[in-house]
C-alpha cells in the first residue's frame, strides 16, 4: 500500500506537532541537560513551522468522521501555537529561578498543545475525550514540575483530583449519550430526542465537565490554587492554552454534539455565567497575589464568554471565539509582565512603582489592564462589546445590564495594578532588565491587542467563518 | 487649507504628538514647551475650522469610511454649530491647562505633557464623532489619561478621587453602550444621523434616555451623582482641574443635545419636569453648600456644579412647561445652556488656574491661610476679582449672558421656577464675593502673603487671555450664538416632532 501524503493534508498539524515531540525530546537529552535554553529555540523553531503546517492543512474529515478539519479547528490551533510560543519564551526566566528549567518543559508543553490540537477537530467523542485527557495529563504533570515545592504538590494534587472527577463525570455523559444514540459521531448525537429524561442527564453531565475544564462556578475551586501553585511560567501556559481547548469544547460538545436540548442546558449555562461573572469579580477584589488575582479574574471573563454561548448562534459563538481569543491573548501578556518582575509567588506589591523601574512594561501592563477593564478601542473592549450585542439582539438586555455592572466592578482590581504601577513608589530601585525576547514578545502582545482593536476586521472575519457564512 | 481630512486632523495631531513626548521626552523643558507648541499649533487648523464654518449648513467637514465592516461601525467625523463652538473652547483652553501645570509639575513631565494632549485629542474627538461607537470610543479611553493624571500628580486623597472618578463615569457610560447596543440594532447602523431618524415606541425611549442619561448626567454632573466631581477637582493637579472643568463637564451637555434630546425626544418630553427637579436641586442646594466650603478648589468645583445646573435647567425647562411646538423657546434654552456652558468653561478654568497660582506659592488652597492677597499681588487680585464677578454673573461678563439667556427661557416657560432660579443668582453672588473678600482683601494676613509674587508673563498671558474672553463673550455674544443657531433651532423642530407618533 502506498501512503500518500496528501491524502493526510487535514491531519499535517497533528502530524507536524508528533513530530517535534520526540525528536525535541532526544534533542534534550543529548545537548538540553545542559543548555535548555537550546531546546527552547528548537521548539519555538518548530512551532513556527507547526503554524505554517495549520494554516496550509486541507480542510476535511478523516477517519470516517472522527477527526474535523475547519475553520474553527485552524484558527484554534493556530492561536494555540501562537500562545504556547508566548508562553515558552516568557516562561524560562521564572522556571529558571524556580529550579524548573527542563527539557520536559517545553514538551509536556507541546504534548498539552497536541491535545488542544485533537480537542480542536474532535468530530467524535471519543477524540474528544482522548484530546482533553491528553492536554490534562500534559498539565498535571507541567503543575508539578518543582517536585521539590510543597505547594506546587498540593496544587497538582488538587488539579488532578478535581479534573478527574470532572473527566468522569463528562465521561458518564458521553456514555449515556452513545447509549441513547448508538454512535460515538457528534453528527449523530445531535439528532437525539431532546424529550428523553437521558438525553437531559447526558447533557447536565457533560455540562459539569464543561464547566470543570473551564473553571467556571460552582466548578471553579481548583483555578485559584493551580495558578498560584506552580512557577508562574507554569501558570502562563495553564492560564492560556487549555482554555481554547475548553472552548473547543463548548462548541464540539454543547453545541455540535446535544444542540437538541439546547433549551435545557442553556438556563445551566446562564447560572453558571452569571454566577462565575459575580463571584469571579467579587473575590478577585480580595486577593494580593498576582497569579490568584488574574484566577479570579479567569472566572469572571469566563463568565463573560459563557454569556455569547448562550445567546447561541453563529453570532454568539463567533463572539465567544472572539472573546476566548482575546482574553488568552490579555491573559499571555499579564503573566508575561509579572514573570519578568522576576519574584517569586509574585504579590501584587511587586508591581510597585512598575512605571520607575522600566516604563516601557509598565505601559505594556497598563494596555493590558485597560483591555481587561474593557475600555476601547483595545481588544478587550470589542469582545466585550460583540457579546453584549448578541445578548440584546437575543432579548436577554437584563443580562447584558448585569454583564457590563460587573466589568465595572471588575475595573476596581485592575484600576488597582494601574496604580500600583504607576502611582506608588518602588520597593527596590534597582531597573528591571527583561531579556530582549521577553521584551519583543511582549511589546508585540501588547500592541496586537491595540492593533486589533483599532483593525478587527480580519480577525472577525476568521471568527465568523468559523461558524459558516451568516 | 482643504477641508478633507480637516477635522481627522485636529482630533489626531495632539494625540500623536502626545505619544511622542510621552515616548520621547528626556527633559522637562522639551516636554513643556512641546506640549504648549502643539497647543498652540492647534489654534491653526481650529482657525480655519471656524472661518470655513457656514452655520446652518447641516454637519460639516464630513469624513466617512468604514471601520468594523461586520457591524457597520464607520468612521464617520463631521460638526454642526454646537459642536464647533465646544472644539473652539477646548483648543483655546488646552495651552492654559499647559501653562497651569508649568511649576507645579516637575517629575515624569513626559508622560503628564503626553497625557494632557492625548486627552486634549480624545475630547476633540467626542465633539467630532458622528458615529455613536466612535463617541463611544473617544469617550470612554478619555478616563485612562485622566485617571493618570490626577493619580500621578494629585493631592494627598488623590488615589480615592481618580478611582472614583474612574468607577463613576464608567458605570454611567456602560449603561450609554448597553442603549447604543439596543439602537445599532433596530437602525443597522451606529451613524448618529441614522440613530436621530430612528422611529421608537415611547416605552424604548424611556429605556434608553435612563441609558444615556446615566453617563450623561454623572459627566455633567448632575445632582446627586455628582459627588465624584469635588474629590476629583480637589485632589487633581491644576492642569487636570482646569480641563476637568471646562471641558470633560461639557461633554454631559453634549451627549445630551446629541442624543438624549434627538434620540430619545419623546422620552425627554416626558420627564423633562424631573430633569428640571434635579437642576433646581443643583442650583439650589449646592449653592449653599459652595457657601460652605473653606477648601478654595472644593468651593470652585461646587460652583461647577451649581452652574451647570442651569445648563440642564436650559435645556429641558421648555419641554417641561411650554408644552409642545414652542421651538423657539427649546432653541433659547439649549442656546443658554450652550452660552453657560462655554462661559462657565473660561470662567472655571480660569478661576482653578488662579487657585493653582495661588497653590504654587503657598502650598495651601485653603481659605483662611490667604487674605490681603491684593496687597502682594494685585494683577492677579484685579484678575481674580474679574473672574469671581463673572462666576456671579455679573453683566458684561459672559457669565451673565448664558444665565440671562436660561432665565429668559425658564421665565417664558414657568414664571415661578425662573424667580427661583433667579433669586439663586444671589448665592451665587453671595459665596463668590465672600470668596474673594476673605482672599483678595483686608490685611496681609501672614507672612506666606507677604511674600507672595505677582504673576509671571506666561500666567498673566494665560489668565489675562481667559479674562478678555469673558469680557468679549460678555458684551458680543452674537458670533457665539449665530454659529450656534441655526443647529439649535434644527434640534428643537427634531425634537418636537417627537418620534414615538412616527412608529
Amino acid at each position: 500500500m502506498v501512503i500518500d501524503l496528501a491524502d493526510w493534508a487535514p491531519l499535517y498539524p497533528e502530524l507536524a506537532l508528533a513530530l517535534l515531540i520526540p525528536v525535541l525530546m532526544l534533542l534534550d537529552l543529548a545537548v538540553g541537560r545542559k543548555r535548555p535554553l537550546v531546546t527552547q529555540a528548537v521548539c519555538l523553531a518548530g512551532l513556527a513551522v507547526v503554524g505554517w503546517t495549520c494554516i496550509v492543512a486541507a480542510d476535511g474529515g478523516m477517519f470516517g468522521g472522527a477527526f474535523v478539519m475547519d475553520s474553527l479547528a485552524r484558527l484554534l490551533k493556530f492561536a494555540g501555537v501562537l500562545l504556547s510560543g508566548l508562553a515558552f519564551v516568557y516562561a524560562p526566566r521564572d522556571l529558571r529561578e524556580a529550579g524548573a528549567l527542563r527539557g520536559e518543559y517545553f514538551v509536556l508543553g507541546l504534548f498539552a498543545l497536541l491535545g488542544v490540537f485533537v480537542t480542536a477537530s474532535a468530530g467524535s467523542l471519543l477524540t474528544l475525550y482522548l484530546g482533553l485527557e491528553l492536554l490534562a495529563l500534559a498539565l498535571y504533570t507541567l503543575v508539578a514540575l518543582q517536585r521539590h515545592s510543597a505547594l506546587a504538590a498540593e496544587a497538582a494534587m488538587k488539579y488532578f483530583v478535581l479534573g478527574a472527577i470532572g473527566s468522569g463525570a463528562m465521561l458518564y455523559g458521553m456514555s449515556l449519550l452513545y447509549g441513547l444514540s448508538g454512535s460515538l459521531l457528534l453528527s449523530e448525537t445531535a439528532a437525539l430526542a431532546p424529550e428523553s429524561v437521558g438525553a437531559y442527564v447526558a447533557a447536565a453531565l457533560v455540562l459539569t465537565g464543561v464547566a470543570f475544564k473551564l473553571g467556571a462556578v460552582p466548578f471553579h475551586q481548583w483555578v485559584a490554587d493551580v495558578y498560584e501553585g506552580p512557577p508562574l511560567g507554569v501558570a502562563v501556559l495553564l492560564a492560556t492554552v487549555p482554555k481554547l481547548a475548553s472552548f473547543a469544547l463548548i462548541v464540539r460538545l454543547l453545541v455540535d454534539g446535544i444542540s437538541a436540548s439546547q433549551e435545557q442546558w442553556n438556563l445551566l449555562l446562564i447560572v453558571m455565567a452569571v454566577a462565575s461573572l459575580s463571584l469571579g469579580t467579587i473575590v478577585a477584589m480580595a486577593q494580593t497575589q498576582a497569579a490568584r488575582l488574574l484566577a479570579w479574574a479567569a472566572i469572571a471573563h469566563v463568565g463573560f464568554l459563557l454569556l455569547g454561548v448562550v445567546a447561541g448562534g453563529g453570532e454568539g459563538l463567533s463572539a465567544a471565539l472572539f472573546y476566548t481569543l482575546i482574553y488568552v491573548l490579555m491573559a499571555a501578556g499579564a503573566f508575561g509582565v509579572v514573570i519578568a518582575l522576576e519574584k517569586q509567588a509574585a504579590p501584587l506589591d511587586s508591581l510597585r512603582g512598575l512605571y520607575r523601574r522600566h516604563p516601557g512594561m509598565a505601559f505594556i501592563m497598563l494596555l493590558i489592564m485597560l483591555s481587561m477593564i474593557g475600555i476601547p478601542p483595545l481588544a478587550g473592549f470589542l469582545a466585550k462589546w460583540q457579546v453584549l450585542m448578541v445578548l440584546v439582539d437575543q432579548g436577554l438586555t437584563a443580562l447584558a445590564v448585569v454583564a457590563v455592572v460587573f466589568a465595572v466592578v471588575g475595573a476596581y482590581y485592575y484600576l488597582r495594578i494601574i496604580r500600583l504601577m504607576f502611582m506608588e513608589a518602588p520597593r527596590e530601585q534597582e531597573p528591571l532588565k527583561p531579556g530582549w525576547g521577553t521584551s519583543v514578545m511582549l511589546g508585540a502582545n501588547g500592541l496586537a491587542l491595540v492593533v486589533i482593536g483599532v483593525w478587527p476586521n480580519p480577525l472577525l472575519e476568521l471568527c465568523r467563518a468559523a461558524f459558516g457564512p451568516g | 487649507m482643504p477641508e478633507a481630512g480637516l477635522l481627522s486632523l485636529i482630533v489626531w495631531f495632539p494625540v500623536v504628538a502626545g505619544l511622542l513626548i510621552l515616548g520621547l521626552a528626556r527633559s522637562a523643558a522639551v516636554a513643556r514647551w512641546s506640549c504648549l507648541a502643539v497647543a498652540l499649533l492647534e489654534w491653526i487648523p481650529g482657525f480655519f475650522l471656524w472661518r470655513a464654518f457656514e452655520p446652518g449648513g447641516g454637519y460639516q467637514f464630513v469624513e466617512r469610511h468604514d471601520w468594523i465592516e461586520r457591524f457597520n461601525v464607520e468612521y464617520y467625523l463631521g460638526i454642526d454649530g454646537i459642536a464647533l463652538a465646544l472644539i473652539l473652547l477646548t483648543l483655546l483652553l488646552t495651552p492654559a491647562a499647559v501653562v497651569a501645570g508649568w511649576r507645579a509639575i516637575d517629575r515624569r513631565t513626559g508622560l503628564y505633557y503626553g497625557a494632557l494632549l492625548i486627552q486634549q485629542g480624545l475630547m476633540l474627538g467626542v465633539f467630532c464623532a458622528l458615529d455613536s461607537l466612535l463617541f463611544y470610543v473617544f469617550w470612554e479611553f478619555m478616563l485612562a489619561p485622566m485617571f493618570l493624571i490626577i493619580g500621578i500628580w494629585g493631592g494627598e486623597r488623590r488615589i480615592y478621587a481618580t478611582v472614583k472618578f474612574f468607577l463613576f463615569t464608567f458605570l454611567g457610560s456602560v449603561f450609554m453602550l448597553v442603549s447604543l447596543v439596543y439602537l445599532y440594532l433596530k437602525a443597522g447602523s451606529y451613524a448618529i444621523p441614522d440613530l436621530h431618524a430612528l422611529p421608537l415606541t415611547l416605552t424604548e425611549q424611556q429605556f434608553l434616555f435612563f441609558g444615556f442619561l446615566a453617563a450623561f448626567a454623572v459627566k455633567v454632573p448632575m445632582w446627586p451623582v455628582h459627588t465624584w466631581l469635588p474629590d476629583a477637582h480637589v485632589e487633581a493637579p491644576t492642569g487636570g482641574s482646569v480641563i476637568l472643568a471646562a471641558i470633560l463637564l461639557k461633554m454631559g451637555g453634549f451627549g445630551m443635545l446629541r442624543f438624549s434630546l434627538p434620540v430619545t425626544p419623546d422620552a425627554a418630553y416626558q420627564f423633562a419636569p424631573l430633569i428640571v427637579a434635579l437642576s433646581l436641586v443643583a442650583i439650589v442646594y449646592i449653592a449653599f453648600v459652595a457657601l460652605a466650603q473653606r477648601d478654595l478648589k472644593k468651593l470652585i468645583a461646587y460652583s461647577s456644579v451649581a452652574h451647570m445646573g442651569f445648563v440642564t435647567l436650559g435645556m429641558f425647562i421648555p419641554m417641561a412647561y411650554a408644552g409642545a411646538g414652542n421651538e423657539q423657546l427649546l432653541a433659547l434654552g439649549m442656546g443658554g445652556g450652550m452660552v453657560q456652558m462655554i462661559s462657565h468653561g473660561f470662567i472655571s478654568a480660569a478661576l482653578f488656574m488662579c487657585v493653582g497660582v495661588l497653590y504654587d506659592r503657598v502650598h495651601s488652597r485653603r481659605i483662611n491661610d490667604f487674605g490681603g492677597v491684593a496687597n502682594t499681588m494685585p494683577v492677579f487680585a484685579v484678575l481674580l476679582v474679574l473672574f469671581g464677578l463673572a462666576n456671579a454673573g455679573l453683566p458684561g461678563t459672559s457669565g451673565f449672558v448664558g444665565e440671562f439667556l436660561v432665565i429668559l427661557a425658564s421665565f417664558r416657560a414657568q414664571p415661578l421656577v425662573a424667580l427661583g432660579a433667579g433669586t439663586i443668582l444671589v448665592l451665587g453672588a453671595a459665596y463668590s464675593l465672600y470668596m474673594i473678600k476673605r482672599v483678595v482683601f483686608g490685611e496681609v494676613a501672614n507672612e506666606k502673603v507677604a511674600a507672595l509674587e505677582d504673576l509671571d508673563t506666561r500666567e498673566l498671558i494665560a489668565l489675562g487671555g481667559m479674562g478678555l474672553a469673558v469680557i468679549v463673550l460678555g458684551l458680543y455674544p452674537d458670533p457665539l450664538v449665530e454659529m450656534m443657531e441655526p443647529s439649535l433651532d434644527e434640534l428643537a423642530r427634531r425634537v418636537l416632532a417627537g418620534k414615538a407618533a412616527a412608529w
